[in-house]
Formats: C-alpha cells, sequence, structure tokens
C-alpha cells in the first residue's frame, strides 16, 4: 500500500504544473495540500483536499488523493469508493494495478459484491501472478454473497457505553450467566470488567494484575465459565505463553503459567475451559499444524494436570488462522474466529459440531453477526440466547467495538450458581465440590473449587440427569446434596447457598454439632406457565380466563422492569460515584403494583388470580440438617457411598422431595448408603452436671443459663432428647433424687421444652461419696426414633432407690393397660380410682403450667386413643370430689374411671 | 441515552419470554407481605384495639422470619386507613403484648397452643407461615403451602372469639378450618 501511494504521489506531482495557472489562493492551498499528501500526513491532508475539492471539484487527482487518504485513515474506508471510482474514470490507463486491488477490497467491505469481483478480474488481468491470491478473494466473495443472500433474522446491538469507547474494545468474554463480561482495550495492557444487571451493562472496573510491565505481549486470553479464573497471554514478539489466575473480587495477584503441554516456544493465545473443567481449548502457531495458528485441545489427566496438546485436525483448524476457541456448556458445539474457512472477509465467526467423539462439521455463523470486517472473540451464555464479540463492522477498519446478538435459541441446561458460606457469623471458605452421576455412578473428573474469597461456584448440566454434590469444606464433615434436574427442554436457573455453621452449647464452651442448611431458589417460571399450571387448570372457565391473567403477570414484570429501568441511571452515577458493584444495588420492588393487584383479587373473589400470582413467585426451598457429634466416640464413621471406583463417606442431605424417591430405591436394594438410614441411630451428644447444695432440691442461679440453653436446643431440634438422672445419698433422703430430678424437669419444662423429650430417672449410689451424690446429671442423646414415643410422661421414678427404670421399655405393650412409665408407678397389680380429663388420637404436648404440677398424671391408650387422667385415688367418693374441683377449674368433662390390675375397666 | 431506551424498548416487546427468566420477581414473602397488608382492609378490627385515634397499626413478628425484611420494605410509607404501621420483632411468647397482627413464623410451630393461650381473647390476628395444624389449634389465618388450592386457611370460630370480623370475600377465597374437638 505505501509503496503504491509513493509512486501516486510522483505520478501526480507532475501533473500538478496544469493546476498551477489558477489563483494565488488556489495555489497556496494546493501546495498546502500535497505537502501534507507526500509525507503521508493523510489525517492532515484528507481535510485539506476536502476544501480544495469542495471549491475546485472536478479535479481528478485531488479526487484520487483524498481516496487515497480515505484508505489510509483508520476510519471510513469505504468513503474513499466515489472518489477513486470518479479518478478511474477520469483516466483508467494512468492507474497503476494496485488501484483496482484497493477498489475491489473497497467494493467488498461496502457489500458491493459483483463490482469487487469484477474489479478482481481487472487486477489478475493486469498482475497474472496474483492468480491464486485473487481466487481465493472471488471465493470469499461468493461466500459473502451466499450469506448475504441467507441473512439471519436477528437482532443485532452495539452495546454502546461504558463498554465501547473510542477506543478499541477487543475480546470480550461473558461469563456463562452473562452477568459479567471481560475486555482488553486494544494498544492498551489494561483488562476491564463490566456487570450486566436488568439488561444494562454496567460501569467497568479496571482489573489489577500486578508485573504486566515485565511483559512486551499482554493479551487477555479468556475466562472460565464462572468468571472466577481469567487467562492471560504474555510474552514478546518471538514467543508468548498462557497464563491462569484466580480472580479475586477485580484483583488478580498472581499468574501461574501453564505447563509445558500448552505452552511451546510458539505463540499460544486465547484459552476456554469446558465448563466441568475437564478440557481446555487454545490457539497455538506451533509448528506441526494446519497453518498459522490453529486450535488445539488438552484434557486434564487423573493427577489433575493438563495433558498432551492435540490439534483439532482439518476439519476445524485450515491453512489460515483460528483464534479465540470459545467452548459452549452444550458442549456439542465449539466456537471460534477464522481468516480461512467460508469466510465472507477479514475473520469470520465459525462454529464446529462435534459428534460421534470427533469434530465433523464446520459452518459460519451467517451475515449479519459476520459481516466483510473483521469478527472476532465470540462467546455466548450458557442459555444460549445471547452471544458477543468484537467488531470493526463500522465502516471502521482499526476500531473495534462489542457486539450483542439476541439468539432464539433455547439451550436446556441447568445453571446452577452457588455460595458457600461458613461459620457464624457465615463467611466464604475454602471448600471442594465434586459431582458424581447417580446414572453411572461414576464421580465427574473436575472439582469444583468455589472461589475462596466469594464462596462462589458455578455449575452446568445437561438436562435429564440426577447429580449428587460433595461438599467438602475445611473443618465441616463433607455432605451429599442431591441436584434434581427434570428433564426439561429449557433453560433453567438454580440459585444455590450452602450454608455450614457450627451448632454449640456455649454455657457448657463445646461445639456439639454442625448444620447445614441448603437454599434453592428457582427461577422456572416459564416451565411454570407452560406446564404446570396448564395442565393442572381446574376447569374450562379457567382456561380462559387464563389468558388473561398471564397478560396481567407480564404487565406486572414489565411493570417491575421498567421501574428497574428508570432507576437504572440513578444506579449508573451512583456506581460511578462510589465504586460499587451494581451486583450489590437492587431497584426497589413496586410493592404499590402487587399490593393493589391482590386487593383487586380479593375484592372480586377472583382466586384464580391469586393462584397465578402465587406460582409465579420466586419459590425458594431450604432444607436443613444438623449434624451431630457422638461423644462415644469421638472418630465416628460417616455413611459410605459407593460410586464405581471410589467410596465417599459423607453425609446424605435429602430433600423431602427426594424421601421418596429414596424409599423406592431402597426396594430395590441397590444402595447401600439408603439401607443404612433405617438403621435406629442413638448416640450421645454431650452431657454435664447440675451440682446441689447438700440436702437440698433447689437449682442453684448459675445453672439457668445452661439449662435454658439446652432446653432451647432441644426445642430447635426434634431429634434430641434428654436424661435428667437425679441422684442422692439414700441413707439421707430417698425422695431428694426424685425432687432433683424433678426441679431440673420442670426448669426446662418452664423453658417451653416438650416433655416427651424428658426422661427422669432417679439413682443413687451409697458407694460414692457424698458430692458425687448430690447433683443431677443430664445427657442429650440423638435419635432418629422417637425413643420414648408411648410413655408421655417419662417421670418414671420409683420410689424405692434401688431401682432405676429402664430408658426403653417396650413401647407395644401399652395397649389398653397403664403404661408403666408414668409418674406414680403403676404397675400391673393396681388398683384406684383417678380422673379422666381428656382423650386424643395423639400423644399431646403438655406444657401447661397446671399439669406440671399435677402429683399424678395417667397416660394410657385404650380403644385406640390416649387417655389423660390425673390423680390417683382409693376410693370412688375421692375422685369424685377431685373431679368436681377440677369442673370448677375448666375441665368440663372430667369424669371418674376406674383402674383394676392396671387395666381400665368400663 | 436515548438510544439505549430505544434498545430497551424494543427489548421489553422482543425478548419477553427471556424477561420472565431474568426480571425481578415476587417472592413467596413478597406474596404474604402483600397478603397480610390486604388483611388489614378486608378484616375489621373491635374499635377498643386502637386505644386513641392516632393509635397505630401493630403488626409484630414472633420468631426469625425472611417476612420481616420484606415487611419493612413493602410497609414504607404504607398506612392502614389514616393510622401507621409499626411492625417489631419479638423471640418470646410472653413479648407478644397486643398487636393487630402477629405473624407465627415457621419455626414456632412446636409452640403454637402457647401462642394462642398467650393471646387470650386480646383482638389480634394470628397469621401462621406455613405451620401444621395452626388453625385447628386456635390460629385465625394460615397460609398454605406453594401451589394449594387454596392461598390460605381461616378458622373464622377463632376470629369471632378474637372479636375479629373477617370479610366475606376473604373468607370466599380461602379454605375454612374449625378447631378441633380436643382442647386444652
Amino acid at each position: 500500500m505505501r509503496k503504491f501511494i509513493i509512486i501516486i504521489g510522483i505520478i501526480f506531482l507532475g501533473l500538478s504544473s496544469l493546476l498551477a495557472q489558477n489563483s494565488k489562493d488556489q495555489k497556496t492551498l494546493y501546495k498546502t495540500t500535497q505537502e501534507a499528501f507526500n509525507k503521508e500526513q493523510f489525517g492532515l491532508a484528507l481535510p485539506l483536499l476536502l476544501k480544495y475539492d469542495s471549491i475546485y471539484h472536478g479535479d481528478y487527482v485531488i479526487k484520487y488523493q483524498i481516496g487515497v487518504c480515505y484508505l489510509n485513515t483508520e476510519f471510513e474506508r469505504t468513503k474513499a469508493i466515489p472518489y477513486i471510482e470518479f479518478a478511474m474514470k477520469s483516466d483508467r490507463t494512468a492507474m497503476p494495478s494496485e488501484v483496482y486491488k484497493d477498489l475491489a477490497e473497497l467494493y467488498h467491505l461496502d457489500y458491493r459484491i459483483e463490482e469487487s469481483a469484477k474489479m478482481y478480474r481487472s487486477y489478475q488481468r493486469l498482475e497474472p501472478s496474483e492468480k491464486k491470491w485473487v481466487e481465493k478473494q472471488l471465493f470469499t466473495l461468493e461466500t459473502a454473497k451466499i450469506l448475504l443472500n441467507d441473512s439471519l433474522n436477528i437482532q443485532i446491538e452495539n452495546i454502546g457505553p461504558p463498554v465501547n469507547t473510542e477506543c478499541s474494545e477487543i475480546s470480550p468474554y461473558i461469563s456463562a450467566d452473562e452477568s459479567m463480561m471481560y475486555y482488553q482495550e486494544k494498544d492498551s495492557r489494561s483488562f476491564f470488567v463490566a456487570y450486566y444487571k436488568n439488561d444494562k451493562w454496567y460501569q467497568k472496573t479496571k482489573l489489577d494484575i500486578p508485573n504486566l510491565n515485565n511483559y512486551k505481549v499482554v493479551r487477555f486470553a479468556g475466562i472460565s465459565p464462572s468468571g472466577d479464573q481469567i487467562f492471560v497471554q504474555l510474552g514478546d514478539s518471538v514467543n508468548t505463553d498462557l497464563y491462569y489466575g484466580d480472580n479475586l473480587l477485580k484483583t488478580c495477584n498472581q499468574l501461574d503459567r501453564f505447563n509445558d503441554h500448552i505452552n511451546s516456544k510458539y505463540h499460544e493465545s486465547s484459552v476456554s475451559i469446558s465448563p466441568d473443567g475437564s478440557t481446555l481449548y487454545f490457539s497455538s502457531d506451533r509448528p506441526g499444524g494446519f497453518g498459522g495458528y490453529d486450535i488445539y485441545a488438552c484434557r486434564l489427566d487423573s493427577n489433575e494436570h493438563w495433558g498432551k496438546a492435540e490439534n483439532l485436525g482439518p476439519v476445524v483448524n485450515s491453512e489460515a488462522d483460528e483464534l479465540q476457541p470459545f467452548i459452549h456448556p452444550s458442549l456439542g458445539k465449539l466456537y471460534f474466529s477464522s481468516n480461512g474457512h467460508k469466510t465472507m472477509g477479514g475473520f469470520d465467526i465459525f462454529e464446529a459440531f462435534f459428534y460421534n467423539n470427533q469434530w465433523q462439521e464446520v459452518k459460519n455463523v451467517g451475515y449479519p453477526i459476520n459481516t466483510t470486517f473483521d469478527e472476532k472473540g465470540y462467546s455466548i451464555n450458557a442459555k444460549g440466547s445471547a452471544a458477543y464479540w468484537s467488531s470493526s463492522r463500522n465502516d471502521q477498519t482499526l476500531h473495534y467495538d462489542v457486539y450483542k446478538v439476541f439468539l432464539k435459541e433455547n439451550i436446556p441446561l441447568t445453571l446452577v450458581k452457588g455460595k458457600v458460606l461458613a461459620g457464624d457469623p457465615p463467611k466464604p471458605i475454602e471448600a471442594q465440590i465434586q459431582v458424581i452421576d447417580k446414572a453411572t455412578h461414576t464421580l465427574l473428573k473436575y472439582v469444583y473449587n468455589p472461589n475462596p474469597k466469594t464462596g462462589n461456584y458455578l455449575l452446568i448440566f445437561p438436562p435429564g440427569k440426577d447429580y449428587d454434590m460433595v461438599v467438602r469444606a475445611e473443618g465441616y464433615k463433607p455432605y451429599i446434596i442431591n441436584i434434581y434436574l427434570p428433564n426439561q427442554t429449557y433453560f433453567y436457573e438454580n440459585f444455590q447457598e450452602i450454608i455450614l455453621s457450627p451448632i454449640r452449647v456455649n454455657s457448657l464452651g463445646a461445639t456439639i454439632g454442625e448444620e447445614i442448611k441448603v437454599t434453592n431458589t428457582f427461577y422456572d417460571i416459564y416451565s411454570q406457565q407452560k406446564d404446570s399450571t396448564i395442565s393442572t387448570s381446574v376447569d374450562s372457565a379457567t382456561d380462559k380466563k387464563y389468558d388473561q391473567l398471564l397478560q396481567l403477570i407480564e404487565k406486572l414484570i414489565i411493570t417491575t422492569d421498567t421501574l428497574g429501568l428508570s432507576k437504572a441511571a440513578y444506579v449508573t452515577e451512583e456506581i460511578e460515584a462510589t465504586g460499587n458493584d451494581p451486583q450489590m444495588l437492587e431497584p426497589e420492588k413496586d410493592y404499590d403494583y402487587l399490593f393493589g393487584l391482590i386487593e383487586e383479587a380479593i375484592e372480586t373473589t377472583d382466586s384464580t388470580a391469586l393462584r397465578v400470582l402465587d406460582e409465579n413467585s420466586i419459590n425458594h426451598i431450604t432444607y436443613q440438617l444438623r449434624y451431630f457429634y457422638d461423644i462415644d466416640q469421638m472418630n465416628e464413621q460417616l455413611p459410605e457411598r459407593y460410586i464405581l471406583n471410589d467410596t465417599i463417606f459423607a453425609i446424605n442431605l435429602l430433600s423431602d422431595q427426594l424421601k421418596q424417591k429414596q424409599a423406592l430405591i431402597i426396594e430395590n436394594e441397590n444402595h447401600k448408603i439408603e439401607s443404612e438410614k433405617l438403621k435406629l441411630i442413638k448416640k450421645r451428644i454431650t452431657e454435664c452436671t447440675i451440682q446441689f447444695e447438700k440436702d437440698k432440691a433447689e437449682i442453684t442461679p448459675q445453672y439457668y443459663e445452661r439449662l435454658s440453653e439446652l432446653a432451647q436446643l432441644l426445642n430447635h431440634n426434634p431429634n434430641l432428647y434428654i436424661r435428667v438422672t437425679g441422684f442422692a445419698q439414700s441413707k439421707e433422703d430417698p425422695n431428694l433424687a426424685i425432687s432433683r430430678a424433678t426441679e431440673v424437669r420442670q426448669y426446662l419444662a418452664d423453658q417451653n421444652l416438650d416433655l416427651h423429650k424428658t426422661v427422669t430417672e432417679a439413682n443413687y449410689n451409697s458407694a460414692s461419696s457424698l458430692k458425687s451424690n448430690q447433683k443431677v446429671e443430664i445427657v442429650i442423646f440423638e435419635s432418629n426414633k422417637a425413643l420414648y414415643a408411648d410413655g408421655v410422661f417419662n417421670m418414671a421414678v420409683k420410689l424405692n432407690p434401688n431401682y432405676t427404670i429402664e430408658n426403653n421399655s417396650n413401647p407395644k405393650q401399652a395397649s389398653n393397660s397403664v403404661n408403666s412409665n408414668e409418674f406414680g408407678s403403676v404397675d400391673a397389680q393396681s388398683s384406684f380410682y383417678s380422673v379422666q380429663i381428656a382423650a386424643g388420637s395423639n400423644l399431646l404436648g403438655i406444657k401447661d403450667p397446671f399439669f406440671r404440677k399435677q402429683k399424678a398424671i395417667i397416660v394410657y391408650s385404650h380403644n385406640g386413643l390416649y387417655k389423660y387422667c390425673l390423680g390417683r385415688f382409693a376410693n370412688h367418693e375421692a375422685a369424685s370430689q377431685y373431679k368436681n374441683e377440677l369442673r370448677k377449674k375448666g375441665f368440663g368433662d372430667a369424669f371418674v374411671v376406674q383402674f383394676i390390675n392396671g387395666k381400665r375397666v368400663e | 441515552m436515548n438510544r439505549h431506551k430505544l434498545t430497551y424498548g424494543l427489548l421489553v416487546f422482543l425478548g419477553l419470554l427471556m424477561y420472565k427468566a431474568q426480571a425481578q420477581q415476587y417472592t413467596e414473602y413478597d406474596l404474604k407481605a402483600a397478603y397480610i397488608y390486604n388483611f388489614s382492609k378486608f378484616i375489621k378490627w373491635p374499635d377498643h384495639s386502637f386505644p386513641q385515634d392516632t393509635s397505630s397499626f401493630q403488626i409484630t413478628i414472633l420468631g426469625d422470619s425472611p417476612i420481616t425484611e420484606v415487611l419493612h420494605k413493602a410497609m414504607k410509607g404504607r398506612k392502614v386507613g389514616s393510622r401507621d404501621i409499626h411492625i417489631r420483632v419479638v423471640h418470646k411468647v410472653e413479648q407478644i403484648g397486643s398487636p393487630h397482627i402477629l405473624f407465627v413464623s415457621k419455626n414456632m410451630q412446636k409452640i403454637i397452643p402457647n401462642i394462642v393461650k398467650q393471646c387470650g381473647n386480646k383482638p389480634i390476628l394470628i397469621v401462621g407461615d406455613v405451620l401444621d395444624g395452626f388453625c385447628q389449634s386456635g390460629g385465625v389465618i394460615n397460609f398454605t403451602p406453594k401451589s394449594s388450592k387454596f392461598r390460605f386457611e381461616i378458622n373464622n370460630e377463632a376470629a369471632q372469639h378474637f372479636n375479629l370480623k373477617i370479610s366475606s370475600k376473604l373468607l370466599a377465597l380461602s379454605r375454612i378450618v374449625t378447631s378441633d374437638e380436643i382442647k386444652f
């Protein structure tokens, strides 16, 4: 190009004398223009030439020079076309062959395919040696013609500021959830990140990476699907290598070089990692390829090292350059930029399809994603609804902007965006996530390590498969969390939060267990409308109304969003002012609209409207598990789970929804772990002692806090039970042991503790010291079965101090006879009267202080009902008197019952 | 900016489906907050529950619940009639006092009878957050699990006991529950 300009310059310098006869002004202006032009100061010359041309038009030399200027400035090359055409018309013979070539290229850029082809042919006649090159151009033109004919009906936009600026933005990489974009400003060594929120890209932030100044070449090379890892190309003109680093809240403290399978002594650029982390794709110009840059793949070996690089082969790699690979989460598709293959001009975006274990086909993604200009660095979000790339299409050859296309594809994938936090208060933690494919019982190779600074992780799964996630966080037990993926045909997004926290009894200074809480939030609204709601519609009248209601909902959604939109401008300013993450700022919800909608629905008693609203609300499903440590067995073994080659020890966390499914599996006797669950678990969690003063049964205040805390612990954990054992020196007072135990039981009951969960015992040991007998011992158990299910008030105290009640009496014998475990010890021989006050089909939790003060409560089951009696009387009169008292106290239905030999008689 | 507004305008029309997946959505608790607010419109409290003309409308939340945050946000600047809304969170039954609405959070399942007892016959609308047997135990309104036929259930007998008049419109939209015969 340069050589050609100089030739032209000399030719026209000779002609310039013809123009000299004009006025002095013209002469001066002409002189200035030519000086600038000859010095190749095209930017300076262009306005002068244009001015000259506007005054003294018709001079084809000037026109030609204008054309040359346009050709050689960065912008608006195609503006040169009319000027060069004019010059060519005026004197075709004076034109050097390069002019034909240039014009052909310009026509090409301007989509004037036929004219371009004609011009290329003219060029070839002048330069027969260029035949091969011209043929290639003609082939490109042919491709362009076909693609232009098959234009895609899609919406493309320049994403504008703040991403696109006067600088050139290149290598845009979006995270799989499209929440952020990393890119580079061309000719600068700066990388940026921008955030997407409410359909708008927000203020970019410069990515802070130290020590880049040591390298001559610094290029952005890609990100991991979650955006937690960034890739950079560093080096000099001879050799560039690929590096990776953790992206920690917009800084990357350390870059590590990929191993020598990936890096050679030639150039490596651009990286893309498959979402399961097992395969890495990169571009390299190392020898042994098919020409220029080729795309290679590396797989993670069993030691988690990147293995040998394999060239993707001649289907993907042409003799020209293949750059910027992007592997889509659906795994069957690889996107890349190439100036080979069937490009319609410059670099185009291509799509390669993988099936039957090999790369089968490469396709141009088509016009208008591709143009006759350069398109580079294409990445698609996981759901396949939008793609981004960098292009010079605005007729500005060297100026790149980031563009976005809205795709109609709906890829049936499930995206799980999660966060692992641990501790109290919860903070991000070092953790590992492994994934098991439940169908094949294999462990997926990749270990998803949540970003330790943020706790964030991202998993992408194909539909119709069940996975188990094994979460191992430092200092906690490993847990298995099921990920149930419906066989959906739509994109499915799931936000998952895992919070691990220790369970502590502060007053004992003991950590007795841990809790895992998993919250899933589903964004599944489309499917609900399409699948569940319509199919569950009650009647046709509802159906008719349904359309109308959906419109209502849509209106609602639009309203919400418009509001978000008007807020967007304000939010942007705020971000600019404070530098905050836009992710942190949520636009306020329009509660007025929702409140009004519900009011209207109630006013018109429109139950369908309420139902639709309900079904369209976001569903949070939380399930949690508390795991208690066994004090008797410090190194307890966790349940095992067998998968193909590995055994995993972990605690299974099941959601309610899955329990049913799990039960089926037990029937099939396939899983060891599930049958494990049926075993009775009974373990001691913690124990403590309450000391009493000599001969006293009052709890000293120092124990109040401890007892309250234990009561609260039991109230929050249905599987926990408490045993209270009172001690006394038998010789002093055999009742003291009972009184002490009762006192503690009552204190616990005052803290709202359900008395079903208490078992009280009395004990004494005359052999041991006095002090060791002035106490109450408390043991907390965990059991998966109600330990004392049928003994309602396990206030089972025998007055005989030599006797300790068995904890686990046979619950089944209760039928039609008095349970042997209540207060007052009813044995099979005893006969008495009592006052029945209530009956019920379930065992009742009685926390009324009234009951706690009663001396004898008898519960027995009779005719399928649990019946509750108060008092024990030798004769009917005494019982009857007590009945009247009770009736006055509010038990209007109280009546006297008789027991003979421990059995109720009618 | 103008160009962007235009683009967004286009987006709203073209990308509706996409919007459904991405747009800001109301959550379960947003809806519950909206119901609670509307309860105040469709339920009549006795006059003596407002000692003064300027007495505020009291909502008390018992226990930890996501509704707390939502209510604070959603009720901001709102009034029941001419009355300000006052929201309070308590953790113990004894602290309930005499609010107009008592929201009983999920983790209070175990102590429902205590709560009902604590309310005595004060004009308190006791609302349960998807609690088992809540209305059967004397609670007034209980939210039902998602995708139930009715959004909530009402024990109108209990409401009468508490001197609350529930609009027939609200009753028409709910499952009617009566107290169990077994009652202590």
